[in-house]
């Protein structure tokens, strides 16, 4: 494969929490990216997945720096965005932007659309009036609205015309890379998959590489060239979606993937049991060993190191690292 | 819509209509001078001439209290106006920026509102002098920790909002993000908070005037006015009744006017 388009290295985010009580001895930390590394091709759709609480958003936020990790480099075709300038930093996010969740949050509801689509521009001080005009109306095309919605306000649209006004704004700086936080997951199964195909159809015509954060697998699966598992702030599973989807390695993946329903074969669900651990107190060793089926007695103590299965499919896991004789079924 | 235009906030727009009414009224008109003395005709009952009595100089009642709304509407406009500059730089740099410019200008504020606010007035006032002018910066300098709080507040609550966010993320700076995001959000509270404020300052300045330390005589204040008819509870009734009900007027009224702008906020989706 081509040099990465981005590239995270070791990143970690860690939030302090406030001392609950005086008789905490020292405040905890959320460890809410532990040590992330992946890496981004250029064109491609990679599906970042976990539950909530996962850091998946916290991932997403920090590639854009709209926060600021605890440690590790973000590469962005070559260049270390985390020590970018102020003046840096600005010019570099007319090439990244975001599509959150909420279509309802993610507009502001005393402006027209017309205003929303023109704020970025205005902000980067591109074009004259007449080309702005144009970039506006090309946009609101491209993401499959009519001009009849520009002097519109938010609360007049539908969540899934929000949304699309959400992907125009992100678009009228014609970015190369959109994180899509949640995008769709607030809407309906069928507006879902109309904003699902906008996308494809959108990243065809600008060349354009996301960053698709979900929980849902359904929707992962369709869209994503390639998934990364996340669990506890950090990646315990990672290749393309084929490979993943059909024999997924990791305990967690197999378990989150035997819940999608099949109508066809009568697969066995591999329940999880228990709730996500405190994550200001993450279990010693492997982060998932309290709720893994196949835990060993490592698992309690050693934590398990990235393990490359083959090219381009990587996995954290002391089931594959061990020697089989070790391993418990 | 239809639901919204509740009972109390019909009451609120009346009472300060009427009394704003007043006010403008007695910039042209006044049955007779708010300070034109007559020692003749002296503490006298509501008449056909004087409707709502006479002093104890003689002076005609209705003209002094319709004078004493423009001391009202005065001091309760430029006191909240002092109050919601200061508090709106204060409030929104805290809430803005947090961290620890947020720790030291809340600290400023505690350490302000551990005074009680007319203590605070009051003790502003003897160090410079009685008088209109300091009346409302004193007053002004008592909301400001009210309009700080309430300011920083909405800056919080629509810092974390995803426009917003997502305005970040498109490159947009510090003012930009508050003058286009946040403040047209966040213009409703504020303007609930301003009219409470309003009926405060009010309440503010007839409790200084009360105790000598706002408006100074001859000018009439209601505050003032309620003083001078204290000793003459007994014998002049209608004084202090009138004076007092002009004044629960004015300040339920902007009450009613401030709720009744928060329940129509509420009720909108």
């Amino acid at each position: 494969m081509s040099a990465p388009f981005i590239e995270l290295h070791n990143v970690h985010k860690h939030y302090k929490q406030n001392r609950r009580s005086i008789f905490d001895d020292q405040p905890s930390v959320v460890k809410a990216m532990n040590g992330v590394s992946f890496s981004l091709y250029e064109g491609e759709s990679f599906g970042l997945v976990g539950e909530s609480g996962s850091g998946k958003s916290t991932t997403g936020q920090v590639i854009l720096q709209l926060l600021k990790q605890t440690s590790g480099s973000i590469y962005y075709q070559g260049t270390d965005v985390t020590t970018f300038t102020k003046q840096q930093l600005k010019s570099w996010r007319k090439k990244v932007q975001i599509v959150f969740q909420d279509p309802y949050a993610s507009l502001n509801p005393k402006k027209t659309i017309e205003w929303i689509l023109h704020e970025p521009l205005e902000i980067h001080h591109i074009g004259d009036k007449a080309s702005r005009e144009e970039k506006i109306l090309e946009t609101i095309h491209d993401v499959g609205l009519d001009t009849s919605f520009l002097d519109r306000f938010p609360h007049e649209l539908s969540g899934g015309q929000r949304q699309r006004v959400a992907i125009a704004s992100a678009l009228v700086l014609d970015p190369e890379f959109i994180v899509i936080d949640e995008g769709v997951s607030a809407l309906d199964v069928s507006v879902q998959a109309q904003i699902l195909n906008l996308l494809t159809k959108l990243q065809k015509k600008y060349n354009l590489t996301y960053l698709f954060i979900s929980h849902d697998l359904n929707v992962v699966q369709y869209f994503c060239d390639r998934i990364a598992i996340m669990y506890l702030g950090e990646i315990v599973e990672l290749g393309s979606t084929e490979d993943i989807g059909t024999n997924p390695k990791h305990p967690y993946a197999e378990a989150l993937f035997s819940a999608i329903p099949h109508l066809d074969v009568d697969e066995e669900r591999i329940p999880l049991a228990g709730e996500l651990p405190d994550p200001s107190n993450p279990p010693t060793g492997c982060p998932f060993h309290t709720r893994c089926a196949k835990a060993m007695d490592s698992c309690k103590s050693v934590k398990p190191v990235v393990h490359t299965m083959r090219a381009g499919y990587q996995v954290t896991c002391h089931l594959y690292t061990q020697e089989p004789e070790h391993q418990t079924s | 819509m239809k639901k919204s235009q509740s009972i109390p906030w019909r009451i609120g727009i009346v009472l300060v209509i009427c009394l704003m009414t007043m006010m403008i009224i007695s910039f042209f008109y006044t049955p007779f001078g708010p300070n034109e003395m007559n020692t003749g005709s002296r503490l006298e009952a509501p008449s056909f001439s004087h409707p709502f009595g006479t002093d104890n100089f003689g002076r005609d009642i209705l003209s002094r209290v319709m004078q004493g709304a423009q001391t009202a509407f005065l001091i309760g406009t430029s006191s909240v106006f002092i109050g919601l500059m200061f508090g709106f730089i204060l409030g929104a740099s805290a809430g803005y920026f947090g961290g620890w410019v947020d720790e030291i200008i809340m600290r400023f504020i505690d350490a302000m509102l551990a005074f009680p606010g007319i203590l605070l007035a009051i003790m502003l006032i003897s160090v410079f002098e009685p008088g209109l002018k300091n009346t409302i910066i004193a007053i002004g300098i008592m909301s400001v920790p009210g309009f700080t709080r309430i300011i920083r507040s909405s800056f919080i609550q629509y810092k974390t909002y995803d426009f917003v966010k997502a305005s970040v993320a498109k490159g947009a700076g510090a003012l930009r993000i508050i003058y286009h995001h946040i403040l047209p959000n966040a213009f409703s509270p504020i303007l609930v908070a301003a009219t409470l404020s309003f009926s405060g300052a009010i309440l503010g300045e007839s409790g200084l005037s009360y105790l000598g330390l706002g408006v100074q005589p001859p000018d009439p204040s209601w505050g003032r006015m309620l003083k001078e008819a204290q000793p003459f509870i007994v014998t002049a009734p209608w004084y202090v009744i009138i004076v007092g009900v002009i004044i629960t007027m004015m300040v339920l009224g902007f009450n009613l006017l401030g709720d009744g702008i928060r329940d129509k906020q509420d009720t909108k989706a």
